[in-house]
């Protein structure tokens, strides 16, 4: 049995992409997936509160072993919030090796190991890191893994730049024949000004649609204190709501999309249209 | 395929830092020449390298060198310990391992100075081997540890590659003299062989014995198989010479820039006329001109007999010299061409990349400063490629009873009675088989300088013009030095 979904979450560092993840994950299991996240980042805190602590990573034990065969996997594989699979590909050491490499090895073995059909996952998850610094981030995009892609944004204006970064290693895959697309855009609000509007513009800009608009809110903080996600800290929670409701979109999307290529002045001139539109000249951002 | 001089070559050949240019035009030249490659013969003999890479950068570098350079007399096995990077080393870094290598080859070997070479894998994901080396060389027995950055992805052209091995080391090892010894030199330049009798003789001994006998002693021999202590007297010389100007030049001016000591123009000394000018240019310079010249009539005494009888014998003759036997070697063939014009003949070379002849500066630049400005078969070869003997006879309309002698490697062009192709047949052309596998020639010098070289050179002209007019097949014995 194959997955029947294989989502990539990307985004930059720091955007919330493992938080949004986990409880997509956790909201996919409650409507009856088998859901297995892996997490692509050498930050190792992509499942922390699916399972509700950090894990042993895929590359801790690769340090341990050298070479890695399917029983270290297994030991590797943690079961977290209502069934959810989670697996954490970790990275070298700060300042060591190459985690590009590192990441896209863990990928390579865990299909190697046809990992996800034996644990039986209908829908997989992978949260990458979305600094796409080198060519060794953007392998998971050019292997595969990244069909269906869904890109975490917020208003600032450096996490759409980066993520316009993100969008060119899609492009430039594509036209290479990589099998690749970007389903949607999830707008991780931020408490910025006009925040809808711009990522809103952005969408447009880019020719890809904006799925959900996830409000900030003390919830999520609170839940992740407790090494939980919102789904299961606080389930009845209007934000509970928001991320089951984007599980859903996420589960029954079908389109893909190439994105337009923005350049950095067309990204600004957004901006300051939104802001301009809704603030006036006199309080303009002045981005540069 | 046209014949041009090879001032005209060097002239119109694209400069081989030109990148895209270069690589279109001779596919397959820079890499080549991987940086580890060149660096690794020359780590001095009585230190250890520790290549900071996978296996397999050690494993083809030793074949490689084991077969086209340890061949000539010298060291026939580079010993290289490895830290076998592997995929896991490349994604989770390698620096304990290394860290472990250097502390086990210190205590097994001592050696007196630990080199780390850092090749393609760890070079990417930038080990931190600078720190490595320093925080590790208060913890073991070698004097220093030093970390050569040679990873191949960073392949330069083959006639700057000299230039920072020696710069590199220069920097390194040299030290300011405590003393100037006395009527000693430098002999410069020196490669692919050991500074020490072993079965065969030597380059670097053929010319010290001439340099003894007018009293000059040899302080260092640079810079492969040299020791640490080489390194470090080789300032109190008084005067460089050169061999191989390639690997001296670069040297030879760094010493003079920073302790002024003066250096020869005089290279390669294969032929009697070349090793007169050789030793007549260190003369010059201790003022000893007389007792030179007494030298070089005594040795040339020595051989008259059989370098006459081989200039009777090929002299106004065409002589091919393929020069990518077995690989290209500019230097090399340049030599072997102006030994042959000292014997009366026409020199011919073939089979010489343009941008080889371009890169190896020294050597081009060298030749024509002194006046020997050989005609070169001119083509767009790709990098190694090859021509027959045959096909440059044809192409070029030669007359085939013009070619008085053909230097080169017989194998690839004798005739195949089975196919009858090639149809170049070694038994009607005399012919010297000059490359290193074949070189290993019992009363000759490495690759016959001095007037030990000439000598043997002419005897086997000698025997080689004997055998072709036999017109008989070629035995393996008969292909094997041109006996």
């Amino acid at each position: 049995m194959h997955p029947r979904r294989i989502v990539a979450i990307y985004g930059k560092a720091g955007i919330g992409k493992s938080t949004v993840s986990s409880n997509i994950s956790a909201a996919l299991s409650q409507m009856g997936e088998q859901v297995m996240q892996v997490g692509c980042d050498p930050k190792r805190d992509s499942i922390a509160t699916l399972c509700g602590e950090l894990k042993p990573t895929f590359m801790e034990k690769m340090q341990e072993k050298r070479k890695v065969a399917e029983a270290d996997i297994d030991e590797v594989i943690f079961t977290g919030f209502n069934g959810v699979y989670g697996i954490e590909c970790g990275g070298p050491k700060p300042g060591r090796g190459c985690a590009g490499k590192g990441v896209n090895w863990a990928l390579e073995t865990l299909d190697k190991h046809n990992i996800f059909d034996k644990y039986g996952a209908t829908v997989v998850i992978f949260d990458v890191l979305g600094d796409v610094v080198c060519g060794g981030f953007s392998q998971p995009i050019r292997s595969g893994y990244a069909k269906e892609m869904y890109i975490v944004v917020c208003g600032e204006v450096l996490t759409l730049f980066q993520a316009n970064n993100i969008l060119k290693a899609v492009v430039r895959l594509h036209e290479t024949g990589v099998d690749v697309g970007v389903a949607g855009i999830i707008n991780n609000m931020r408490g910025v000004e006009h925040e809808q509007e711009i990522v809103e513009a952005f969408g447009k800009l880019i020719g890809v649609p904006v799925i959900e608009h996830i409000p900030r809110s003390k919830v999520v903080q609170e839940a992740e204190f407790d090494g939980k996600t919102v789904i299961e800290a606080f389930p009845g929670s209007e934000q509970a709501d928001v991320y089951r409701r984007l599980a859903r979109k996420i589960l029954e999307n079908k389109d893909r999309y190439i994105p337009r290529i923005a350049s950095l002045e067309d990204i600004e001139r957004v901006i300051i249209q939104v802001t301009e539109t809704e603030l006036g000249d006199a309080t303009t951002p002045h981005y540069r | 395929m046209e014949l041009k001089r090879l001032s005209e070559i060097y002239a119109i050949t694209p400069d081989p830092e030109a990148g895209a240019e270069c690589d279109q035009k001779y596919p397959g030249y820079y890499t080549h020449w991987c940086r580890f490659m060149v660096t690794l013969p020359h780590i001095p003999l009585d230190c250890i390298a520790i290549v900071h890479g996978p296996q397999g950068c050690v494993g083809n570098q030793k074949d490689f060198l084991g077969t086209y350079w340890c061949q000539y007399h010298g060291s026939s096995f580079f010993y290289a310990p490895t830290t076998n990077m592997d995929q896991t080393d490349a994604i989770l870094g390698a620096e304990d391992k290394l860290r472990t290598v250097i502390k086990e080859v210190d205590e097994l070997y001592k050696p007196r100075m630990i080199f780390i070479l850092v090749t393609c894998p760890a070079g990417i994901i930038q080990e931190p081997v600078d720190d490595v080396a320093r925080d590790m060389e208060d913890k073991v027995q070698a004097e220093r540890i030093i970390v050569i950055k040679c990873e191949g992805y960073t392949s330069y052209a083959a006639g700057l590659y000299n230039i920072y091995e020696g710069r590199l080391l220069a920097n390194e090892l040299l030290q300011n003299p405590e003393k100037k010894i006395p009527r000693s030199v430098n002999i410069l330049g020196i490669s692919k062989e050991t500074h020490y009798p072993s079965d065969y003789l030597e380059d670097s001994l053929e010319l010290e014995r001439l340099l003894n006998k007018l009293g000059i002693t040899v302080n260092s021999v640079l810079y492969q198989t040299a020791t640490v202590d080489s390194w470090t007297r080789a300032t109190e010389a008084e005067f460089n010479t050169m061999v191989c100007p390639q690997r001296a030049m670069p040297l030879a001016t760094d010493m003079f820039d920073r302790w002024g000591i003066p250096h020869g123009q005089r290279f390669n000394p294969l032929g009697v006329t070349p090793i007169t000018n050789w030793i007549m240019e260190v003369a010059e310079f201790f003022e000893i001109e007389e007792q030179a010249e007494e030298l070089v009539k005594e040795e040339y005494t020595r051989i008259k007999e059989d370098w006459e009888e081989a200039r009777r014998l090929v002299d106004g003759k065409i002589v091919l010299i393929d020069g990518g036997d077995p690989m290209t070697a500019v230097g090399r063939g340049i030599a072997w061409g102006r030994m042959c014009a000292d014997l009366g003949m026409r020199p011919i070379l073939f089979n010489l990349p343009p941008i080889e002849i371009k890169a190896k500066i020294h050597h081009t630049i060298f030749a024509i400063q002194e006046g020997f400005d050989p005609e070169v078969v001119y083509h767009d070869y790709a990098y190694h490629r090859r021509f027959s003997p045959m096909r440059v006879i044809e192409e070029l309309d030669l007359n085939p009873e013009d070619i008085g002698l053909y230097m080169g490697d017989v194998y690839p062009t004798a005739v195949a009675k089975e196919w009858q192709a090639p149809v170049f047949d070694p038994a009607n052309f005399p012919r010297i088989v000059t490359t290193s596998h074949c070189n290993k020639n019992r009363g000759s010098t490495g690759r016959r300088s001095g007037f030990t070289g000439a000598g043997r050179t002419a005897r086997d002209i000698i025997n080689a013009v004997h055998m072709a007019e036999r017109k008989s097949v070629p035995t393996l014995y008969g292909r094997i030095g041109g006996l």
